[in-house]
């Protein structure tokens, strides 16, 4: 749904000097079983690299902490000669059940979003990379027809500065 | 009597003294061979005397012989042949050789003339294919060194034969024809064996090809019929071997891909057949020599199974056979063979030798034919009471085999066992590989595994291959009778030792979890691989399509390994069974309502 028509949205404005890529996790790896070799490759081709998760427990979903295990190597992604991704962006886009109020120190998450984020703050400059503030939907199953409308905006809208490298 | 139409009557006999005799022989542990060569010494003209012909007969039943060969060249393929080339021109030549020259050496010393003497050692020389090759088939020899190099010779002794019979004219004190003459028939010769490759390799693929799609399984076992009679006409015309002529053809379609059909349409065939020409050597049998002359007839019947066997001795351990090899090698050659009937019947035709001398010899071969299924049999039981007792020989047997240590020992090499194989050894696990197919057996050797020939439910072989400090055995064999047993006398010798076997169903799985063997059962996985990919086209997330399935294959298996402690009470099974369909509802039941459960306020916040 949100994701479908984002990715419609970048289907028509990518181009051989903006290339767009899409990777499932779930379809591609159901058994877990993540080809490394393919995914160091596909973030070698590109700039900017977006996780689009619902917010699980306050953190991602397992395939895509595992993909951060396996795929972020000593060597590749960090450590001695590990300059692949040094200088990309990282940018992730968030679901959440809760409300944006829950997740405030008066809240019944304790703590805000940024306080949960920030081990994904830390890979990202650990591997290099440029960390920025994600975008984030919050209350995703509640939404009216009227929220989920400006929510897919402001995706495409992300997007789409991403793509015309306004983001640095 | 009236005029019962004789072929009726012939058969009748044949067929009675087969079902009467062939049976006892087999319940005596004796062997159907036998058997069969008893019974035609019963019906025929030394004892009950009811059969008139023999000599066509005995023609006739060659098509069993020649039937044999075919299917076996059916079975081989060219590459096979070529890379037995060593063994067959090799071993084959030594062996034909040394024979003949011993039995020329002999004849001399015995003061006979140099033609009849080469004459009968050229004949005697020759073993038979058929009881060599029903021998070791029967006692599954046949992978083993011993049967392939024995095979190789046989097939040599079929090439030998020509020669042979080229050769016979030339002895005669009658002058055979001109040069011109034999030169024809060597064209002829030639020119037949080119008639054959050529049909095999261009014509008779695209003639099965036209029968098998007109779907008429009858003419396809017409053809395959016609074809081997066929061959064999061509051949006896030619002057050569029938068998080496179908032996040919049967190697040249052995890759097609009608391979099976023939052989399943031919099989029957040929174990009639076969029968029928044991049952002929048996009538042609001229007892009254025997009685007239005993001690002649036992000691040339000494002297040819002792010679043969020494000779065939030395030449297989020169050959680099171990010693039980060598001996099974020995034996099962030492015997004369059927085409010494053929060679004596031409030489005395062209009068090389006299009845008198070709009578007895005769004789002699036809006894040591018989003997030599016996002599199996004794070996049998006193090298493997040697075995049991752990005697010399069987000490020096294992001395041989290199000492084994491996972790895995795996039985069974085909496509089940392979997995597991390349699987511990890409990890560099230290394995041992059982199989009975000397094809993969080689394979596994170039690359420096430990493999071995056999049979793995022989205890010998698995000692021998180190299960006594194995940590694990796995029985990937397809045979799950051979599973049982290999399991029950494992647990008994070797306790210590874990065992994982291949389970085809439930009833052999159960057995086998109660004599605390892990089991993996053969299609389980793959078929719940099938219904996640069904899932898959039905439009369900692959994820969610893996998760179903895996849920299904763990809790499949949970069941059945709840139920095996009850394998034997068949209330409880049936009730596991209901309450199994009952559980998985509920199950599948319990995962709907975790999805709905999201809709709560509080259930993702």
């Amino acid at each position: 749904m949100l994701r479908d028509s984002v990715l419609k949205h970048c289907e028509e404005r990518k181009s051989p000097d903006r290339p767009f890529g899409f990777l499932d996790l779930y379809e591609t790896y159901p058994d877990f079983q993540i080809d490394v070799e393919a995914e160091k490759q596909r973030l070698l081709k590109f700039q900017r690299i977006l996780f689009q998760h619902p917010f699980y427990w306050y953190s991602c979903p397992p395939l895509l902490k595992h993909y951060f295990d396996e795929v972020l190597e000593l060597g590749f992604a960090y450590g001695p000669g590990g300059q692949a991704l040094k200088g990309k962006h990282w940018q992730q886009i968030i679901t959440t059940g809760g409300s944006a109020e829950v997740y405030s120190h008066e809240g019944s998450n304790c703590y805000t979003m940024d306080e949960f984020l920030r081990p994904y703050e830390q890979t990202a400059r650990l591997c290099g990379m440029r960390y920025h503030s994600p975008l984030i939907l919050h209350a995703a199953r509640r939404l009216t027809e009227e929220a989920r409308r400006k929510a897919i905006d402001s995706y495409k809208k992300l997007v789409d500065s991403h793509l015309e490298g306004e983001i640095v | 009597m009236s005029h019962a139409p004789s072929f009726l009557v012939l058969a009748v006999v044949f067929l009675s003294a087969a079902v009467i005799m062939v049976p006892l022989f087999h319940r005596l542990g004796i062997g159907a061979v036998i058997g069969y060569l008893v019974a035609g010494i019963l019906i025929g003209p030394s004892v009950l005397n009811l059969i008139p012909k023999v000599e066509d007969i005995l023609h006739f039943s060659e098509i069993g012989v020649v039937l044999l060969l075919f299917l076996i060249g059916l079975e081989l393929n060219p590459t096979k042949l070529w890379s037995m080339r060593r063994s067959i021109f090799g071993v084959g030549l030594s062996q034909t050789v040394f024979t003949t020259l011993a039995g020329l050496s002999i004849g001399l010393l015995l003061g006979f003339s140099w033609q009849i003497s080469l004459a009968a050692a050229m004949a005697l020389s020759l073993s038979s294919t058929a009881i060599a090759l029903q021998v070791l088939k029967e006692k599954k020899w046949l992978p083993s060194p011993a049967g392939q190099t024995a095979f190789a010779v046989l097939l040599f002794q079929d090439l030998a034969v020509i020669p042979m019979l080229a050769m016979l004219p030339l002895l005669g004190e009658v002058a055979s024809g001109s040069e011109s003459s034999s030169w024809l028939s060597f064209v002829k010769s030639v020119g037949a064996i080119l008639a054959v490759v050529f049909l095999g390799r261009y014509l008779i693929r695209p003639i099965l090809r036209t029968i098998a799609s007109s779907a008429l399984r009858e003419i396809l076992t017409a053809f395959s019929l016609l074809l081997v009679l066929g061959i064999s006409l061509l051949m006896s015309l030619v002057g050569l071997s029938m068998a080496l002529g179908t032996f040919l053809a049967g190697v040249l379609l052995a890759e097609s891909e009608y391979r099976h059909e023939i052989e399943m349409d031919l099989e029957p065939f040929k174990g009639l057949l076969l029968g029928l020409f044991f049952m002929s050597v048996g009538m042609s049998m001229n007892l009254s020599v025997l009685t007239v002359q005993p001690f002649l007839i036992l000691g040339l019947v000494i002297l040819l199974l002792g010679a043969k066997g020494i000779i065939n001795f030395g030449i297989s351990r020169a050959a680099g056979l171990d010693v039980r090899d060598s001996l099974i090698f020995s034996i099962t050659l030492s015997q004369g063979g059927e085409f010494a009937f053929v060679l004596f019947g031409l030489a005395t035709q062209l009068q090389i030798f006299p009845e008198a001398i070709a009578q007895p010899l005769s004789l002699a071969v036809a006894i040591s034919m018989i003997s030599a299924p016996l002599l199996i049999v004794a070996f049998e039981k006193i090298y493997l009471a040697k075995l049991a007792v752990g005697g010399k020989l069987a000490r020096r047997d294992f001395d041989a085999v290199e000492n084994e240590h491996s972790k895995v020992i795996i039985a069974g090499y085909g496509r089940f066992g392979q997995m597991v194989g390349r699987v511990l050894h890409s990890l560099k696990v230290p394995i041992t590989v059982l199989d009975a197919d000397p094809n993969q057996i080689e394979i596994m050797r170039k690359f420096g595994w430990k493999a071995f020939y056999g049979d793995a439910t022989r205890m010998d072989l698995l000692e021998a291959s180190g299960i006594a400090t194995a940590q694990i055995l796995v029985i990937a064999i397809d045979d799950m009778d051979a599973s049982l047993r290999i399991i029950e006398q494992v647990k008994e010798r070797w306790p210590q030792v874990k065992i994982i076997s291949r389970t085809r169903n439930r009833a052999t799985a159960f057995d086998m979890m109660a004599q605390e063997v892990q089991v993996v059962r053969e299609v389980a996985s793959a078929s719940v691989e099938m219904a996640e990919k069904v899932l898959g086209q039905l439009g369900y997330g692959r994820h969610e399509a893996f998760q179903i399935s895996r849920k299904f294959y763990n809790y499949d298996l949970k069941m059945m390994e709840e139920t095996a402690p009850h394998a034997q009470n068949q209330a409880v099974l049936i009730s596991t069974a209901f309450r199994s369909k009952e559980a998985l509802m509920r199950l599948m039941e319990k995962d709907e309502k975790n999805f709905r459960d999201e809709d709560h306020p509080d259930a993702w916040s």
